[in-house]
């Protein structure tokens, strides 16, 4: 009964996080300011499971799913990746050091504004989400002191 | 931290905490080096276009020195936009420290996109790169893995060492500071190791 409870209240929780579709919900949503060429977009996803398929936005020119790995040596490669999973009860967390969605080529974009994301989903389909222009260094959640 | 974690072990290879009797490292809190690096010396092409020996530039001083380059969205800004916060908030310190970035990729960084890719973070930043063969030297002269090419055409990464190397005033090397350092972590190390005077 508890653990029943406790389902609905995340379930209500949850919504309204962001995401149009019932089931995947789509939070933290930010973008690196640009420093160069390409900015990152970062998220959380929870709600699967489901697949990050492709993404765009009007203010780059391609977006494309990247994974940075630390090699043996300690070298930093950055590949694309075809899909990123959701799991069932999971959740796919999307920050600096691990998957990213590089936009290459994007617009100047000043800290504070919002720019809209449309993801397409294996399951939930077309989702657009708003992602806040953040300083580069705020695109880490868990490395903040407080 | 996951990650985090992975990036401490793989470092542990070459690199174990110890102490130096005489110099403070145990206030560092980056991962420290079993044995202090002297400082490598290389010579690259800065951003104004003009010679940059680093041995000679950052002599006395706080060095910093990070490969990367600008089309990096990932990794690169939040090291330099980390160390930037420090020197924001640390004037003194700012003063007497050489924050060095090496572009490792020549073949698309102009210097005008290196200055501008900088300038985002601190317009002290010195930006640096050179011939690949250059670029090779230099990398080897500090002893990082050198930067590789992956992917074909225009659409290319560029695989590069993901932590930065400081070095402090008396010319050596005591740790280094691999990607997921902490922002605490590096307004601590700064001020320590800008503490390690040269003969002190």
């Amino acid at each position: 009964m508890h653990t029943l409870v406790l389902s609905v209240i995340a379930v209500l929780s949850l919504a309204g996080c962001g995401g149009g579709a019932e089931g995947l919900q789509i939070s933290e949503a930010r973008v690196g300011a640009p420093t160069g060429p390409n900015a990152a977009l970062y998220f959380t996803a929870r709600g699967g499971p489901d697949a990050l398929l492709s993404a765009s936005t009007d203010v780059a020119g391609d977006a494309q799913i990247h994974e940075t790995v630390i090699g043996e040596e300690g070298t930093m490669s950055m590949r694309q990746v075809p899909r990123l999973e959701v799991p069932a009860g999971g959740e796919l967390v999307l920050e600096p050091g691990g998957f990213h969605v590089m936009l290459l080529g994007v617009d100047e974009l000043q800290v504070g504004a919002t720019i809209e994301i449309t993801m397409v989903w294996e399951t939930a389909g077309e989702v657009t989400v708003d992602a806040e222009v953040v300083e580069p260094s705020n695109t880490i959640y868990d490395m903040e002191d407080e | 931290m996951f990650r985090r974690s992975v990036v401490l072990v793989a470092v542990v290879g070459i690199v174990l905490a110890a102490c130096r009797p005489g110099v403070a490292t145990g206030d560092l809190q980056g991962v420290v080096l079993e044995t202090p690096q002297a400082k490598g010396s290389f010579v690259l092409t800065d951003t104004a276009g003009d010679a940059y020996d680093f041995g000679e530039r950052t002599e006395g001083k706080l060095a910093l020195l990070y490969f990367g380059y600008t089309e990096c969205p990932d990794i690169c800004p939040v090291h330099l936009a980390q160390i930037a916060e420090v020197l924001d908030q640390n004037a003194e310190l700012a003063r007497n420290i050489e924050v060095v970035f090496v572009s490792v990729d020549p073949d698309r960084d102009t210097f005008a996109e290196i200055r501008e890719f900088l300038d985002h973070f601190d317009t002290r930043f010195v930006g640096l790169t050179g011939t690949h063969e250059e670029l090779a030297s230099a990398q080897e002269a500090v002893g990082v893995p050198p930067a590789r090419v992956f992917g074909e055409g225009d659409d290319y990464t560029v695989d590069h060492a993901g932590w930065v190397l400081a070095y402090a005033p008396d010319g050596l090397g005591y740790s280094i500071y691999p990607f997921g350092t902490r922002q605490s972590e590096w307004g601590n190390d700064l001020q320590a190791l800008a503490s390690i005077e040269p003969g002190g």
